[in-house]
């Protein structure tokens, strides 16, 4: 991450402060935003992820190379802090993930495009979780009841809709920033639209923005 | 409905503060560091370069961890000039309709600025005899934007979506339970009213029961809460 990029380009550099050439800091900062906000589980930052753990073992070395120079000492610290701060961010992104993948597991494993947004680690946990979550239910009530009430997903076996999984409410509010121009998006069922021009701040409908949320053209904050 | 509430809430103040530690502010530092052009190169982006009595653009937690150490000067931000907050507030007070720009995280900012260091007393050092009265426009602002939001949720009549353009991240915080649950209630309602097709909503039979007495009518799509820059 040194020098590559610093020569002919560096208007292009991360400026920190714009937003259009975002740094990994701020687009981990923006995932986490996300998923706090939105009422379902978001499609898992591969990349970003890599990334930013990638970057934080190249810190790493770099204070383990400078920690012992003297004159390098204030630079070791302004590693040192943001490493801490960073390290936080990831923490919270995948923790508020796995608080998610326990409210709606069953939703989450029975539906494979819900599935695929977990990471490979999040779908062995939400598995593992499953399966412990399951026959806990089971030994502890579901066993005693009569054959016919005694599934995990359905109030009655008779019924042919899994009715007992509890799912996201999609058609809860946020709020959005738009982060693209994008027009007149159309908003709710009767196909109102509302005008969504860089820099916007709404309050609306999940549901609505859902789409542009995955193509990232908005955030939610 | 317990658990939904506090999702509604996905944001601590603590954490809205850590957040607002990424806001940059311009500082003055007194060091220089040994690299190749005197700046630092972490995750976030690259910082500097540092040079003695050189300005430069950082994040607040690295201005903070800098003053600390009598590394570097604080410079207050081009908003907390006192003429400047003075017209806002003006503006603030005369368009009931709009909110003025101001950074996103302008109460976090204020607030640090405002009360970290007080031993080695960084307000004073930054603001200096201009402190009192910048604190006091600060506040003026600030209540003077809550008071339009709360003005503006009470004329909130239905499931809309509602454009908010230039709100701040504490003020966002801090209707977000009521402001979202509120607009969530109406869309229930609203979807009971219509005769909901599809079980999906939860006590939908029960409508008639728990409908309110003025239901929302006519339903406008959008309430200008602020405008378009």
């Amino acid at each position: 991450m040194e020098g590559s990029s610093q020569d002919g380009f560096d208007f292009l550099a991360s400026g920190p402060a714009s937003t259009s050439g975002r740094s990994d800091a701020e687009l981990l900062k923006s995932a986490l935003m996300n998923e706090k906000a939105a009422p379902e589980i978001l499609a898992f930052e591969t990349d970003l992820i890599a990334r930013i753990e990638q970057n934080m073992d190249y810190q790493d070395e770099q204070i383990d190379l400078l920690k012992e120079r003297e004159d390098m000492k204030l630079l070791v610290e302004i590693y040192m802090s943001e490493l801490s701060r960073v390290r936080y961010l990831l923490r919270a992104y995948l923790r508020t993930r796995l608080q998610k993948i326990e409210r709606h597991v069953m939703h989450i494993l029975d539906n494979a495009d819900i599935a695929a947004r977990l990471s490979d680690k999040e779908s062995t946990f939400a598995r593992d979780y499953f399966v412990l979550f399951g026959s806990h239910m089971k030994a502890a009530a579901a066993n005693h009841l009569p054959e016919a009430f005694s599934s995990l997903v359905r109030q009655a076996a008779a019924h042919a809709e899994k009715d007992m999984v509890p799912a996201p409410d999609l058609d809860r509010h946020v709020f959005c920033r738009v982060l693209e121009d994008r027009g007149n998006v159309t908003v709710d069922e009767e196909g109102n639209v509302a005008e969504f021009n860089r820099g916007d701040l709404f309050v609306i409908r999940y549901r609505a923005v859902q789409q542009l949320l995955a193509e990232g053209a908005v955030e939610l904050v | 409905m317990a658990y939904s509430r506090q999702a509604q809430w996905p944001c601590t103040p603590e954490e809205m503060y850590f957040n607002a530690k990424n806001e940059m502010i311009t500082i003055v530092p007194n060091f220089s560091i040994p690299t190749e052009n005197a700046s630092a190169t972490c995750i976030g982006g690259e910082w500097g370069p540092f040079q003695p009595n050189r300005e430069t653009q950082v994040p607040l937690w690295l201005a903070h961890t800098l003053w600390k150490r009598k590394r570097c000067a604080i410079k207050a931000p081009a908003w907390m000039n006192a003429e400047h907050l003075d017209a806002v507030l003006g503006l603030e007070r005369q368009d009931a309709s709009a909110f003025q720009p101001l950074p996103f995280h302008y109460i976090e900012v204020a607030y640090f600025l405002f009360t970290s260091g007080t031993d080695g007393n960084l307000p004073q050092e930054v603001f200096g005899d201009d402190l009192a009265r910048v604190k006091d426009l600060v506040e003026l602002v600030q209540k003077a934007r809550m008071a339009k939001i709360l003005a503006g949720l009470a004329t909130l009549q239905g499931a809309i979506t509602v454009k908010l353009n230039n709100l701040a991240a504490l003020e966002i915080n801090a209707v977000r339970p009521f402001f979202l649950g509120a607009l969530d209630m109406f869309f229930k309602y609203q979807g009971m009213e219509e005769g909901a097709i599809g079980g999906s909503q939860v006590g939908g039979s029960l409508a008639p029961s728990t409908q309110p007495g003025g239901a929302p009518r006519a339903r406008q799509l959008r309430v200008e809460g602020g405008r378009a820059r």
